[in-house]
């Protein structure tokens, strides 16, 4: 009797040892794991921050400047006056479009 | 074998003939003990599960740590938070830079470890870093800052006793174009100045003290600046300054009903990223830490006061005919007209003999009481560390009554000229300015009422007068209906007022008819565009607010109204 108790409280205990130990074990590679992707994380942040200036600084309007002076004559542009400004509403309706009588007609015959 | 066993022994040897009970006697006697101990150890292994039970808990529990304390670890400046302006664009930021250094004491050859590094870095003394490296020192910078390609190809090149030392560096995309507000960071990334030096003395030193303030968890700065806004200023100015060959130049726009700063440029100023002459006597912020006598465009808050009174009123007429002699001073128009002027012809003449008459008829106490309400006599606090006190005369006699009415004997911010302009376009509400974001019903709860909506009515009347019809004319931009008033006046130079050098200004608003904006543009000592051309404000000044409105107008969200003489609406079919 206690000798069977003694045995299953062995293999209980043995058992246990190994859960443990996987249990570290896998806390430890995950561990490893959080600390690799915190590492690349941290590393991503450093590039997106790199990118954001890298991104302001090349959509300054200094140098957005620049460029359209550079190509105003390629591209042929130029400042927009204040009459080129309206809102929807000011734009008056497009006339009806008649329509071709004549294409229509043949376009039925066919 | 214990003392107990021991203390058992008499009995034993007394019942030695009889074995047999003796020794159960004996197995019964050392069971006993035995079970005794074997009680205290189950119960000390017990008492250790448990322990080990209640760790256990007490960890489920708790919040789970963060693996930090890997990364970042050699970083070695201080982190800051992102400055951005009012859409969001990054006006400063923070970037993790690499510095090699060198244990030039493990560099096996120099020579080669030299010509290695001067191919990826070709900026470098070669002759210089031989010598270094070929010495015994432990440490040595090889060169700071360097871009993260640069970092990848020496690390490449693997040559030993070569590191790397990874710090925040601040980076100011923009360069120069928000310089004065911005401000600076020293080496260790504390600010000096501008904004980077408010945002220190108000939290973020604090923070870091007492260590928080780790980088990424840092929100953002939003400023009210506006960057499109910003550069469109700058560049005129910069335009003006050469075209002008003036010394100095300053702008301010200003959202009349919020006090926000849209823009605030003093040239000459210097790039963040590279400040070697940005502590330079001329490098100073003029905007918000110079003060200057701004001449006429004080005839607005003359103006202002002498309605706000009822001292004179719009259809008075003053006698211009001659000029006021006070002493051995007199004082005398620019373009006199030498007759009697109606009160909008002094506004648009721009006559200092009118504009005195005015401030006498207002009263040297009064006066002042105004100036005082228009914060124009007072240090106008702000959120960037660099503001100026007023000078003031230090008596107020008739004669200071009649100078100060056209901006002469007094010298102010044109942060705090800008800031009453709005006040007296946005219907007398004086409000604070502020480089932050703030809403009307904010700005609202700060304002205070300095003058009366009809005077602000009838200023807003003049301001636009001067420009369809006065000396504001250059001003004028189709369609965004500008107003405003040219400030022409005379430089002291050793203790008198110079008929050459000046400084020019012009105070405008726009559109008059619901005013939005405040515009200041202030050029010190501009020459003649050509020679024999004049250097008025009206040719200088007024042209530049001019550029300012015809660009930012659009960027600022101010709907263009045309009349008919000013060209229809165009729609093509």
């Amino acid at each position: 009797m206690g000798r069977i108790f003694n045995a299953v409280l062995l293999t209980v205990m043995i058992i246990g040892a190994a859960i443990t130990y996987d249990m570290k074990h896998r806390a430890e590679v995950e561990s490893e794991k959080v600390d690799r992707l915190q590492a690349q994380i941290a590393d991503e942040k450093d590039a997106l921050s790199m990118l954001n200036a890298e991104w302001s600084k090349l959509s300054q309007p200094a140098r957005l400047q620049e460029l359209v002076q550079r190509y105003a004559d390629h591209f042929k542009l130029a400042a927009f006056s204040a009459n080129q400004f309206a809102t929807l509403a000011e734009i008056p309706q497009k006339p009806v479009d008649p329509g071709d009588a004549l294409a229509k007609k043949i376009a039925a015959s066919e | 074998m214990t003392v107990l066993d021991l203390a058992g022994m008499p009995s034993e040897i007394a019942r030695r003939d009889r074995a047999e009970p003796v020794a159960k006697k004996r197995t019964r006697g050392s069971s006993a003990q035995m079970r005794n101990r074997i009680r205290v150890a189950l119960a000390v292994f017990t008492l250790a599960y448990l322990v080990i039970a209640g760790r256990l808990i007490m960890f489920g529990l708790a919040p789970p740590a963060s693996g930090e304390g890997f990364a970042g670890d050699d970083a070695i400046a201080t982190s800051r938070p992102n400055l951005v302006d009012r859409n969001g664009e990054i006006l400063a930021t923070d970037i993790m830079g690499a510095s090699v250094y060198a244990e030039p004491r493990n560099i096996l050859d120099p020579d080669e470890a030299t010509e290695l590094l001067t191919s990826v870095l070709p900026g470098l003394d070669a002759s210089a870093l031989r010598k270094k490296l070929s010495s015994n020192a432990g440490f040595a910078w090889v060169q700071r800052e360097i871009t993260p390609r640069q970092e990848d190809q020496i690390h490449s090149l693997g040559i030993p006793g070569i590191g790397f030392m990874r710090e925040n560096r601040r980076y100011y995309p923009g360069g120069a174009t928000a310089s004065h507000i911005l401000g600076l960071v020293n080496i260790d990334n504390q600010g000096i100045a501008g904004t980077e030096k408010y945002v220190d003395d108000h939290w973020l030193s604090a923070l870091h003290g007492a260590g928080f303030a780790r980088g990424e968890d840092l929100a953002p700065v939003k400023l009210s600046i506006d960057l499109r806004v910003q550069h469109i200023v700058r560049d005129e100015l910069a335009d003006a300054l050469v075209r002008y060959k003036a010394i100095g130049a300053a702008g301010i726009v200003l959202d009349v009903h919020t006090g926000e700063v849209l823009a605030m440029v003093s040239l000459p100023d210097y790039d963040p990223n590279d400040p070697v002459d940005a502590h330079l006597p001329d490098h100073l912020n003029r905007a918000s830490g110079g003060v200057y006598e701004l001449g006429s465009v004080f005839k607005s808050f003359t103006f202002a006061m002498a309605f706000d009174t009822g001292a004179v009123s719009m259809s008075d007429k003053i006698d211009a005919t001659h000029g006021i002699h006070f002493g051995h001073f007199t004082i005398d128009d620019f373009h006199a007209k030498h007759r009697v002027l109606t009160v909008p012809e002094v506004f648009t003449f721009s006559s200092n003999v009118g504009a005195a008459k005015m401030a006498l008829k207002v009263g040297a106490d009064r006066q002042q009481e105004y100036l005082r309400r228009f914060g124009l006599l007072t240090k106008l606090n702000t959120d960037i560390p660099e503001v100026a006190t007023p000078m003031l005369p230090s008596r107020w006699s008739e004669l200071t009554v009649m100078t100060v009415a056209f901006g002469h004997g007094i010298a102010v911010t044109p942060l705090q000229v800008a800031s009453a302009d709005a006040a007296l376009m946005n219907n007398g509400k004086l409000i604070p300015p502020t480089f932050y974001p703030r809403t009307r019903e904010e700005a609202e709860k700060l304002a205070v009422q300095v003058v009366k909506p009809e005077t602000s009515e009838k200023l807003r009347y003049l301001f636009r007068l001067n420009v369809t019809n006065g000396s504001g004319s250059r001003a004028g931009v189709p369609g965004y209906l500008v107003g405003g008033k040219t400030g022409t006046a005379e430089k002291v130079v050793n203790g008198r007022y110079s008929a050459t050098k000046r400084l020019n200004s012009f105070l405008a608003a726009f559109p008059m008819d619901d005013p939005q904006y405040a515009v200041l543009i202030v050029i010190d000592d501009p020459q003649p565009e050509k020679p024999g051309a004049g250097a008025t404000a009206a040719l200088n000044a007024a042209p530049v607010v001019g550029n300012v409105i015809r660009r930012a107008a659009a960027i600022l969200g101010v709907k263009p109204k045309l009349n008919e003489q000013d060209g229809a609406i165009m729609v093509s079919n």
